[in-house]
């Protein structure tokens, strides 16, 4: 039976956990288009999910050769949004983890560090000029531009928001290059 | 010959990859190969294993076999360059298990006495 399930995550790590949790239920995910997740019914437990940021756009005959590969390893690419990338596993095959050294681990957390990095500042960026545009003009006769000054405050917010997940990759990145000094 | 210079450990997971391309493998085959090897205890991430193939062909450690063209699956076997590369680091891991052992047996004679 397909179950379509509205949700939206700023936290890839929660979101995978979720879908984990999901399939441990009889959930297993599908399909993905923005916040909205379809599941159909599977065995609890049957499928293990990995969430990937590719390194380049999904169409790229490199990321395509990439999914050829790990569909081979039985990880099964089972939707993406923009580099964003869901793979699933038969949890009876065994454990199943993308990365299992810690520089390939730092790449791909530094990956996911920067695209949180650069969305957030241009969200900030956008956002403090539209406020700008909102404050100005209001001599009197005109009241500003209260549309720019809405959008601006919601682009700063979600600004603000991805900080969060950024910071915390930042972290693990820097626990990672501690781990590093003293082993692989 | 630069290559030779070399003289940096390898990582485990590409000490184990060298390891088994001295017979052609695909991907899969090189993570179960592997994770046979160790007991299961060396669990190659695919994401990790995709990158050091790539990094290795690169270096010409290791080569593609083109001869299954119509097969989807691409084998790889380990070079003369990755097998000079392989025997030197067999030696600096002898030489790492000599001396750890001597300090070892040294210690317990001095225990002893």
């Amino acid at each position: 039976m397909r179950k379509v399930v509205w949700k939206l995550f700023v936290d890839y790590e929660k979101e995978e956990k979720w879908l984990n949790d999901m399939a441990a239920k009889g959930l297993a995910f599908e399909d993905y288009s923005f916040a909205r997740y379809v599941f159909s019914d599977c065995k609890p437990g049957e499928y293990i999910y990995r969430i990937e940021l590719l390194e380049n756009s999904f169409r790229n005959p490199e990321s395509q050769q990439y999914l050829s590969f790990m569909s081979e390893t039985g990880a099964e690419p089972v939707a993406n949004w923009f580099r964003w990338i869901y793979f699933r596993k038969k949890a009876a095959e065994g454990v199943f983890e993308l990365y299992s050294d810690i520089e390939s681990k730092i790449a791909h957390f530094n990956r996911i560090m920067w695209l949180f990095f650069i969305i957030m500042c241009m969200e900030i960026v956008i956002g403090l000029s539209n406020i700008n545009i909102g404050l100005q003009f209001r001599d009197g006769i005109h009241d500003g531009a209260p549309a720019n000054f809405v959008i601006g405050v919601v682009c700063v917010c979600i600004g603000i928001v991805l900080f969060f997940p950024f910071n915390r990759t930042r972290l693990q990145v820097k626990k990672l290059r501690q781990d590093k000094l003293l082993m692989e | 010959m630069p290559e030779s210079i070399e003289r940096g450990a390898l990582t485990e997971a590409v000490f184990y990859i060298l390891l088994s391309l001295h017979e052609p493998m695909h991907g899969y085959a090189i993570m179960q190969n592997i994770e046979r090897l160790t007991g299961g205890r060396v669990a190659l991430g695919p994401g990790t294993l995709y990158g050091a193939i790539n990094a290795l062909v690169q270096k010409r450690w290791i080569e593609a076999l083109s001869a299954e063209k119509d097969s989807r699956k691409k084998e790889y076997v380990i070079t003369e360059l990755g097998r000079s590369v392989f025997d030197g680091e067999l030696g600096r891991l002898k030489e790492l298990i000599r001396n750890g052992e001597r300090t070892r047996l040294e210690m317990k004679g001095t225990k002893k006495s």
